[in-house]
């Protein structure tokens, strides 16, 4: 079989476009490791025997403290499945933080942990009640999650590099 | 007129090989190629130079923009962050400066105490305006580098002031990193006026 030959671009069309439509993937990597950093520092109250058993009796009180405050919508939502079920969700958003936080920091599964932090902070927004024009780190972290996500930000200086090669079509990466 | 996909693409792959399955791919991906060409074999084979499409970098530009216009429209009519009902916006300035005082950074303090606090009746005004004009300019992609590079300043200040750091869930970090991302990805360039500024003066550096 003979190997089509390479196309030799000379003259204007070397040149690169003044207004290029792309970026280079390497960009998003400052974000996706500020990212990783916002998820693991959330741990400096859960991680250890002593702080993790304070946090599972801090988080109902947070919770229920925040609630009269929460969008209205989700109130019911706090009421009926967070609350009674408080010690369950205080671990579940624990090791969630770890996860995510330790996925975003290798470039791991990406796009997978980036959903995990979008289902996160977007609930700690909705407990805040706060609108998308107000001062919110649970929303801009949330933008840069989904920015993450769009960009497949684990592909570039990350272990996705090396997923996507073997395994090319799977959307967690 | 020329192909925009492929004047693109031909910058990472002279050959074209790989940008005709990025075109392929991008043509039937669940973006309906809204995303630009995204394609797998494409993304490991350039590696950090794998082309991103600067359309996805339209969103952090419109938010921080839309949470930059508000927060200073709101402290010109004492309405917004810092200020408690019936309090002016210097005033709350003010409050808000000396509440960060005993948290600020070691070598800021000098800075705030003698510089900022003084000043906050002048610098209110100027403050609630720089918001402003870096939220429109941010929302309608107008030298965005410039605005996204006046945001990270400010918001370093603040970092400094309030005794941040840059990593951690904190408000200021979280900005900073979406200006950042925004100011290297030139975000302005997609559907925005820094477009057509690119066309005249492309070399320019403030978009």
């Amino acid at each position: 079989m003979v190997a089509p030959a390479p196309v030799v671009v000379s003259g204007p069309q070397a040149r690169a476009p003044a207004n290029p439509a792309t970026v280079p993937g390497w960009i998003v990597v400052p974000l996706r490791l500020y990212l990783s950093t916002a998820f693991l520092g959330a741990l400096t109250n859960k991680a250890g025997p002593r702080r993790w058993s304070a946090w599972l009796h801090f988080m109902p009180h947070f919770v229920a403290q925040l609630q009269p405050h929460a969008a209205r919508w989700y109130q019911p939502v706090l009421t009926h499945i967070v609350l009674p079920h408080a010690t369950v969700f205080a671990a579940l958003v624990s090791v969630g933080e770890v996860a995510v936080g330790v996925a975003l920091l290798f470039g791991a599964v990406t796009r997978l942990a980036a959903a995990g932090g979008i289902m996160l902070t977007a609930n700690y927004f909705l407990l805040n009640g706060l609108t998308v024009a107000d001062v919110s780190n649970d929303f801009a972290i949330l933008i840069g999650l989904i920015v993450v996500f769009l960009s497949r930000a684990g592909r570039t200086l990350g272990i996705d590099a090396w997923l996507a090669r073997r395994w090319p079509n799977v959307p967690l990466w | 007129m020329a192909d925009p996909a492929q004047d693109t693409v031909s910058i990472f792959d002279p050959d074209q090989r790989v940008a005709g399955r990025a075109r392929d791919f991008a043509s039937r991906n669940v973006f309906g190629g809204a995303m630009g060409p995204i394609d797998v074999r494409h993304d490991v084979i350039t590696g950090p130079r794998r082309p991103l499409s600067r359309r996805i970098f339209v969103l952090p530009r419109v938010y921080a923009g839309v949470v930059f216009a508000t927060a200073g429209l709101g402290q010109l009519r004492a309405s917004a962050v810092w200020t408690d009902p019936g309090q002016s916006w210097p005033a709350a300035l003010h409050e808000q400066l000396a509440q960060w005082a005993p948290h600020t950074a070691t070598w800021y303090s000098a800075i705030l105490t003698q510089w900022w606090m003084p000043h906050a009746d002048g610098l209110a005004p100027v403050v609630a305006w720089l918001h402003l004009v870096i939220g429109v300019a941010l929302v309608l992609g107008v030298a965005t580098r410039l605005a996204a590079a006046v945001a990270i300043v400010m918001l370093l200040n603040y970092a400094a002031a309030a005794g941040h750091t840059l990593y951690g869930a904190w408000d200021t970090a979280a900005y900073t990193a979406l200006a950042l991302t925004v100011w290297l990805a030139r975000a302005g360039r997609e559907w925005g006026v820094d477009a057509v500024l690119a066309r005249r003066w492309p070399s320019a550096g403030i978009w």
